[in-house]
């Protein structure tokens, strides 16, 4: 088969980088998530409307007139009633709070932003609220000394910074040193700048040496925010006659309500019972297209914003108010939304701006708007001189900058990223969102849509949408309708996922404001919640210097996997909360540690005053201090008992989410108690903590395993010896014997009942679950079906088995997945050896979908020190054509090549539409033996033990298939050859016809190889059919061309295939109409 | 068919008519030509080609059906620019949006690879949606109007109505194309043989001696579970070889015999091939060349008699997508040597005519045969009938379509020819060849008769449309329908007259044997 089509051009009209450019982060997102599952298989495909569809159906569900299509009489908040400040109370729910300096005064001022249970914008101006800090009062230094210290500190600074000092009586948090309460200064200062960062200060030379500080280092509002206890969204009421109100040209803001308040005359509602609420905050979803030249990623001072489509919903509706989208140039009326169009593209941004202004959102959410399209609005109004543009925050006359900012975070990696402050607005960058919260193959909308919503979206080209841009008002559009449905995904991915509900939430229980939960890590919560704590029980916290260490400390230890396939029931059993339980249980904290030296000092008696853990460290017993982690984390699991048993009894949906956000909220935060201790590069790392907790922990594995071993034999009367087959920091793995389900269960909580009654309250042993059948591979390597009930199993749980790492080609999954599955689920091993040469054989034959074996990796870097395949890749592509070629940031996908004999792989990846064009061969040796065989070795070998090889060996390899590329080096000098399409001899004049399908041997089968072409070339031309016209549909347009370039939508490189393939066949099919019959 | 004991023949010897085949012109014609083949095409094209080629016509049939009511209607050339509250009318695309249509998406999710649709019986369900759309945008139409007609993918149609204050157009009344123009109505098919004293012995009426074609569908010759004496029985028939001279001399009347559609024996792929796959793992396709073998030997003895037209079917070794092209003549050997054996495509136009050559010895003694057309104008009259013939595929797509009852399959047929369409569901869900620059199931002239073949029960009907609506000149538009079944199942056999267009119903079936008697 060596026919070969003439060059292909397109059908689709552009084939180049990767479509998503928004998108050029990877992460490593923090491991114990609650999980959504994906929508699956079975109802993932939904027959979908058209987005057109969808905006008209909504549009149906308003009701509206036809004037006001999309939402165009609904931008303003309600008119505001007026308020008498000696009467009415002001209630709100606040969302933000910042400090800004008064320019006039040089004083700091709170700005609280909220809304009211009626909708109406509030600002709260906090006043004469002063940081402050702590240091040690120093020896012989007394009250009198007060007043000289605050002249000469101020002399030396030259300005009054420092306000006041006085002498309190506080504890240290850190280590326990006996029960007497210490002297300490509290200087009150007039600004933050004023307060030493580093944790340390010398005073000018006053002191010898540096003073070590305390609680110096908490921001300036989480400051004001602990003192007053507001949490992040709590409701904030103002009683009447406390607040002066601001009006006309007194007003700094945007919102309706403007006044001023003293920092002590507020309530704060704790958000519980009817303050559990939230204010029909103003959501905004917006996404901006903008036309891009070929081949390079859109340039702010170039490349003109075309589009900006919005869509405005209350929080707790679920449908959207306001729709609309602002277009450059004529565009096409759009059923269901609003369409502004503008000749001129900067009244076309100012005129956006004036609607973000009179719409006033609350939170402003999208995908990747942090890092794109913010600062691209903003570049670009800067390139085209729209002065009036950079004021999107609620502050008057402020305007709105871009700033670099760098995150680093344990949890999370490292990151650099965009931030746009925007006054009094909350934002919500979905795809920052899912990077932290869940783990994916993909980030792109379309597959994060795909995942969770179950729907593909139609993938635009950002080098098509120039040409719809510049195309007609239809072209247009066809381009609005999918800046739409862009604008619109980010609110329905937020509602499916409950983010704001499960924000808001967190934000209350941590006591941070909502923007610190993207925008920061995980230790600002505890160390939030460790403040309040601290505060209340008399605590100064010290600032300590950050300064990362690299020591590291012994982790979770495991039990030695028996490896094996078991076909018998496997308990597990589980510490519910192992790490919290173990703080609690041996009273661990900064509160509580000890030294030596004050052991010594004051006398304590191991055991009963004190114990040394498994570590060797030494804490204080809760009968002489109780420590204050502890008690945080027994309010936190009692607060989620409470939030448990309230979820129950609820049945408002709306309130029901926002309790399982709660609960979910409080489960994180106690858990992440353990992890703020260790972490090294956090403000308060207590490696003596951790260590400790993890030492607990690996004696605690070992503990019940002899114990569950010690009890259960057969001298014990019970009819089998059990045994733990594998352990790992909270669970234990143990095989009873029995081989039915209900005697395990029971068995397993015979047992769990029984350790726990051997261990310190609170830690609890629990039996969870049963695996059966259960497959152990190593360490955190397993698969089982998982019952909790002996009726039915509940699912498949798999541990570090299914690979959702990038590097790997999705057949890995999809292989190992469907092995398991008949493995687990239909325990049919022989059919799953049959599926794995199968698809192996496949695989050597060329059969397997490219989608299949693509392998995605962002291009972050320009230069790379070592040479990388994705990266090589991007510049050979640049070489061919610098039009299509990915750019920075982009995704690229590449299929590893066959390539001379030792070429490394970086050589060898080439891009998959290439590929498909000009038949090169798929180097299939790499995909079984670097990307196939590891795992499928892993989960085979211990059910076939040292058979499992046979997989990969053996008759179903010995078929193979390679293309003939039409391409490269040698290509050049060969000569093709056409085949008998009987026996492959090749054609000659002296054996065949001229341009015949057979040698003259062959001829008498002639009918029989026609019927055989006919029928192979028949299947791909349905196939063909079959993929095209589905993309039609999901378009939701007949009479134009899909112009789609999604590369994650798996029939993308199909149909491509698909194309070429009825191509090829069709010509080998020609050769018959050439044949003497 | 009882023994007959002396066995009477013919005082004159019977011979057949015989007929001439006009080439349809080009633009009639399914072959899918060098210029065509590409697939590098969207479907796209096709929409937009019928939507161009269709549009005028819905406008005219518009204008004048609804010029007259009142309000004014206005015509909105664009879907998009519909205005609020206004009664008009627009003319566009059907698209059916079907939640139970075959989605490509599902199946990959479930399986990972594209396997054959798992054949549903119908895509209708109460959730469907109608749209109709042209190059500017789409818009929904709602109504009774709407969901009472029997409405499929791809139809050209004007809609009368008001867009709703929710955005939907409320539609009032359809208007579809009409029949296409039928030039051939007009011409008149000369009679072949009038009176003939056999005729007169048998008592049969004098239409039996105009001439015919036959029809028949799903031979499936060379299945391997028996020989089949229907199939036997037809050879014999329609070689004169059966029965008494009244069979025989009907038999003669038949010029032409069209088989539309699974004339070959499906390959059996039940169990025995599956294990053999799973076992080997190159890449084989089942094949018997007995089917084929079969199938020759079977036409060889009928082209010796009468003209063969041959289409390909569904199960028939040919491309699955449409228009199948012919299945090469060389594969039949034995009938591929005869002039008068045809391979078509699927569907194909046959346009048949008289002969024009010298009339033979016996039809010139029969003075009185076209006594109207005197004067050797006989050669002139250029009467031709067209034949549209298709192996079923697209009714069958459009049934699923439907609700039944209580549409029928007639129905959508008769339908087809309003709409000037013969698939309109293809591409949607009928798998067409992406064609750039026509749309070859455009009905450009209304045939004469419009066969279908495969389908579970013979039904015929004569559709007319006095052409008066269109102001177009010439004689009224008829058309006569013939739905033929399957002949293994059903043993029928279709007859057309083709001058009357009557249609008569040859039933084969042996003793003891049921109807279906090949299955069993």
């Amino acid at each position: 088969m060596a026919t070969v089509s003439p060059s292909s051009k397109e059908n689709i009209p552009f084939q180049g980088s990767d479509t998503t450019f928004k998108l050029n982060t990877d992460s490593q997102p923090a491991s114990k998530k609650r999980k959504i599952s994906p929508t699956g298989p079975s109802n993932s495909q939904p027959s979908q409307p058209s987005f057109a569809d969808v905006l008209q159906r909504l549009k149906d569900e308003a009701g509206e007139s036809k004037d006001a299509e999309g939402g165009a009489d609904s931008w303003a908040r309600p008119p505001l009633p007026p308020i008498n400040p000696k009467r009415d109370s002001i209630i709100f729910q606040q969302i933000d709070i910042e400090d800004s300096v008064d320019q006039q005064t040089g004083g700091t001022t709170l700005r609280m932003f909220g809304v009211t249970q009626d909708g109406h914008s509030v600002l709260a101006l906090v006043t004469d609220f002063l940081p402050y800090f702590y240091i040690a009062t120093p020896r012989g230094f007394s009250n009198e000394d007060a007043g000289p210290f605050q002249r000469h500190i101020n002399n030396i600074l030259g300005y009054g910074a420092v306000r006041h000092v006085e002498l309190t009586t506080k504890r240290s948090l850190w280590g326990y040193r006996g029960d007497d309460w210490v002297s300490f200064v509290k200087i009150t200062v007039i600004d933050q700048r004023s307060i030493p960062k580093r944790g340390e200060c010398k005073f000018n030379g006053l002191f010898e040496t540096d003073v070590a500080t305390f609680e110096s280092n908490i921001a300036y509002t989480l400051r004001f925010m602990i003192d007053t206890r507001v949490v992040g969204m709590n409701w904030i009421e103002v009683p009447a006659g406390k607040y002066s109100l601001l009006e006309g040209k007194a007003k700094k803001s945007h919102c309706q309500i403007e006044f001023t308040v003293n920092w002590d005359q507020f309530v704060s509602h704790a958000p519980d019972g009817q303050w559990s609420k939230t204010a029909p905050l103003r959501i905004l979803s917006f996404d901006i297209e903008c036309a891009g030249r070929k081949g390079i990623f859109p340039e702010p001072h170039i490349d003109p914003v075309i589009q900006i489509a919005n869509m405005v919903t209350r929080q707790g509706e679920s449908k959207p108010f306001i729709r609309n989208v602002f277009t450059l140039n004529s565009c096409a009326h759009i059923v269901g939304s609003q369409v502004l169009s503008f000749t001129d593209e900067a009244e076309l941004l100012v005129r956006w701006r004036e609607f973000i202004e009179e719409v006033d959102p609350d939170v402003i959410i999208g995908y990747n708007i942090s890092n794109f399209d913010f600062p691209y609005l903003l570049d670009r109004a800067r390139a085209l001189k729209a002065s009036k543009f950079p004021y999107l925050g609620r502050i008057a006359n402020k305007p709105t900058v871009t700033k670099d900012t760098h995150f680093s975070s344990k949890a999370f990696g490292q990151r650099d990223s965009k931030e746009t402050v925007l006054d009094g607005r909350l934002q919500i960058d979905i795809l920052q969102y899912m990077q932290r919260e869940y783990k994916l193959r993909s980030y792109t909308l379309n597959s994060v849509c795909a995942h969770f919503l179950g729907e593909q979206k139609e993938d635009v080209h950002h080098s098509v949408i120039t040409e719809l841009q510049n195309g007609t008002p239809e072209s247009r559009r066809r381009l609005a309708v999918y800046c739409l449905k862009d604008a619109y995904l980010p609110q329905r991915l937020m509602d499916k996922l409950m983010c704001f509900i499960n924000y808001t939430e967190m934000a209350r229980v941590t006591g941070v404001p909502f923007n610190y939960l993207l925008a920061r890590g995980q230790s600002i919560k505890v160390l939030s919640q460790l403040f309040r704590k601290a505060n209340d029980d008399g605590y100064v916290v010290p600032a300590l210097k950050g300064e990362g260490s690299d020591e590291q400390y012994e982790g979770a230890t495991v039990i030695e996997p028996k490896k094996g396939y078991y076909d018998v029931p496997i308990a597990t059993l589980d510490f519910s909360s192992l790490y919290p339980s173990i703080m609690m249980a041996h009273n661990l904290c900064y509160t509580t540690l000890l030294d030596k030296a004050t052991v010594d000092r004051l006398g304590l008696v191991r055991d009963v005053d004190y114990v040394q853990t498994p570590n060797n460290d030494l804490f204080v017993k809760s009968s002489r201090r109780k420590g204050l982690l502890p008690t945080i984390l027994e309010d936190l699991i009692s607060a989620r008992k409470r939030a448990k048993a309230d979820l129950k009894k609820e049945t408002d949906p709306f309130k029901r989410a926002v309790l399982d956000g709660r609960q979910l909220a409080l489960k994180i935060s106690a858990n992440s108690v353990y992890g703020f201790t260790g972490a090294t590069i956090g403000k308060l790392p207590c490696l003596a903590i951790s260590s400790s907790v993890t030492a607990y922990g690996r004696q605690m594995i070992e503990k019940t395993k002899q114990e569950v071993e010690a009890e259960y034999c057969i001298a014990n009367g019970h009819d089998h010896d059990a045994t733990v087959i594998y352990g790992d920091t909270d669970s234990v793995m143990v095989r009873f014997g029995p081989t039915d389900l209900p005697t395990v269960m029971r068995l397993g909580s015979e047992a769990a009942d029984f350790v726990t009654g051997k261990f310190i309250k609170p830690i609890k042993l629990e039996f969870e679950k049963v695996y059966f059948p259960y497959l152990l591979i190593s360490k955190k390597r397993y698969a089982g079906l998982y019952w909790t009930r002996p009726e039915k199993y509940d699912k498949m749980d798999t541990k570090g088995i299914e690979t959702v790492r990038r590097d790997n080609c999705r057949l890995v999954s999809t292989v190992i997945e469907t092995c398991l599955h008949k493995l687990l689920i239909d325990r049919d091993v022989k059919a799953a050896e049959e599926y794995v040469k199968q698809v192996i054989s496949d695989l050597l034959q060329n059969r397997i979908d490219m989608s299949q074996l693509v392998i995605t990796k962002a291009l972050a870097k320009a230069d790379y020190a070592a040479k990388q395949a994705h990266v090589e890749l991007a510049e050979r592509m640049k070489q061919r054509d610098a039009g299509s070629a990915p750019a920075l940031g982009d995704r690229v996908a590449y299929v590893i090549i066959k390539g001379i004999k030792g070429a490394a792989a970086y050589e060898k990846s080439e891009d998959p539409i290439y590929v498909l064009e000009n038949n090169i061969p798929i180097d299939t040796k790499y995909y079984l033996d670097n990307q196939l065989s590891n795992p499928l070795m892993r989960i085979f070998e211990p059910i076939m033990g040292d058979k499992a090889n046979s997989l990969l060996s053996g008759d179903h390899t010995r078929t193979i298939q390679i293309a003939t590329p039409t391409v490269g080096g040698l290509m050049k000098f060969a000569v093709k050859t056409v085949t008998c399409l009987g026996c492959k001899t090749p054609l000659r004049p002296n054996n065949s016809v001229k341009g015949g399908a057979v040698c003259n041997n062959c001829r008498p089968r002639l009918g029989e190889l026609y019927q055989k072409q006919v029928t192979s070339a028949s299947e791909l031309q349905v196939r063909f059919s079959r993929l095209w016209t589905q993309c039609q549909r999901c378009q939701g347009s007949l009479h134009q061309d899909v112009l789609c370039t999604s590369r994650d939508c798996p029939i993308f490189y199909m149909r491509k295939k698909a194309q070429k393939d009825v191509e090829d066949a069709n010509a080998v099919l020609d050769r018959f109409e050439d044949e003497l019959w | 068919m009882a023994v007959i004991d002396p066995i009477p023949t013919p005082s004159v010897p019977l011979t057949r008519p015989s007929t001439t085949v006009v080439t349809p012109p080009d633009s009639a014609s399914f072959l899918i030509g060098s210029n065509d083949k590409s697939y590098r095409h969207q479907y796209s094209n096709i929409y937009f080609v019928r939507l161009r080629a269709l549009r005028q016509h819905v406008e005219q049939q518009a204008q004048r059906k609804w010029s007259g009511v009142a309000g004014n209607p206005v015509f909105v050339p664009r879907v998009l620019d519909v205005e609020k509250g206004k009664l008009c009318f627009v003319i566009g695309t059907v698209y059916m949006e079907m939640p139970l249509k075959p989605n490509v998406l599902e199946d990959i999710a479930r399986d990972r690879s594209i396997p054959a649709p798992p054949p549903r019986e119908k895509y209708y369900s109460d959730s469907d949606s109608v749209t109709l759309e042209d190059e500017s945008g789409r818009i929904c139409l709602v109504g009774s109007r709407v969901t009472s007609t029997c409405l499929v993918t791809g139809v050209i149609l004007g809609a009368l109505g008001i867009e709703t204050h929710t955005g939907d157009f409320e539609v009032v009344d359809l208007c579809y194309p009409g029949m296409a123009p039928q030039p051939t109505a007009g011409l008149e098919w000369p009679s072949w043989k009038v009176s003939d004293e056999i005729m007169d012995v048998d008592g049969t009426a004098p239409q039996v001696s105009d001439e015919c074609i036959a029809l028949v569908s799903g031979l499936e010759i060379g299945s391997l579970d028996a020989a089949d004496g229907q199939l036997q029985l037809l050879a014999e028939y329609l070689t004169g070889e059966a029965g008494g001279l009244g069979e025989q001399s009907q038999s003669s009347c038949i010029s032409r015999l069209i088989i539309a559609g699974n004339s070959f024996a499906p390959i059996d792929t039940s169990k025995g091939e599956s294990e053999r796959r799973s076992r080997k793992y190159g890449q084989e396709v089942p094949f018997s060349p007995h089917p084929t073998q079969a199938l020759s030997a079977y036409l060889t003895d009928i082209c010796r008699s009468l003209s063969v037209h041959l289409l390909p079917g569904p199960l028939d070794p040919a491309a699955t997508i449409l228009p199948q092209q012919p299945i090469p003549r060389a594969m039949f050997g034995g009938p591929s040597h005869y002039a008068n054996f045809s391979s078509e495509s699927n569907p194909t136009y046959i346009n048949v005519s008289p002969s024009r050559e010298p009339p033979s010895t016996s039809r010139t003694s029969q003075p009185g045969a076209s006594s109207s057309k005197a004067n050797g104008h006989v050669e002139k009259v250029d009467a031709v009938r067209s034949i549209l013939v298709h192996s079923g595929q697209p009714l069958d797509d459009m049934f699923k379509y439907v609700p039944t009852p209580p549409i029928t399959r007639m129905a959508l047929a008769e339908a087809t020819l309003r709409w000037r369409h013969i698939a309109p569901t293809a591409p949607d869900t009928l798998w067409c060849h992406p064609y750039f620059a026509k749309d070859p199931f455009v009905i450009p002239e209304t045939p004469d008769i419009y066969v279908v073949g495969n389908q579970p029960a013979f039904a015929t009907k004569l559709v007319s449309d006095d052409g008066s609506a269109d102001g177009e000149e010439g004689s009224p538009k008829r058309c006569r329908i013939v739905l033929v079944p399957n002949f293994r199942q059903s043993g029928v056999l279709v007859l057309v007259n083709m001058r009357t267009l009557d249609v008569r119903r040859v039933q084969f079936a042996m003793q003891g044997m049921s109807a279906g008697g090949g299955e069993t």
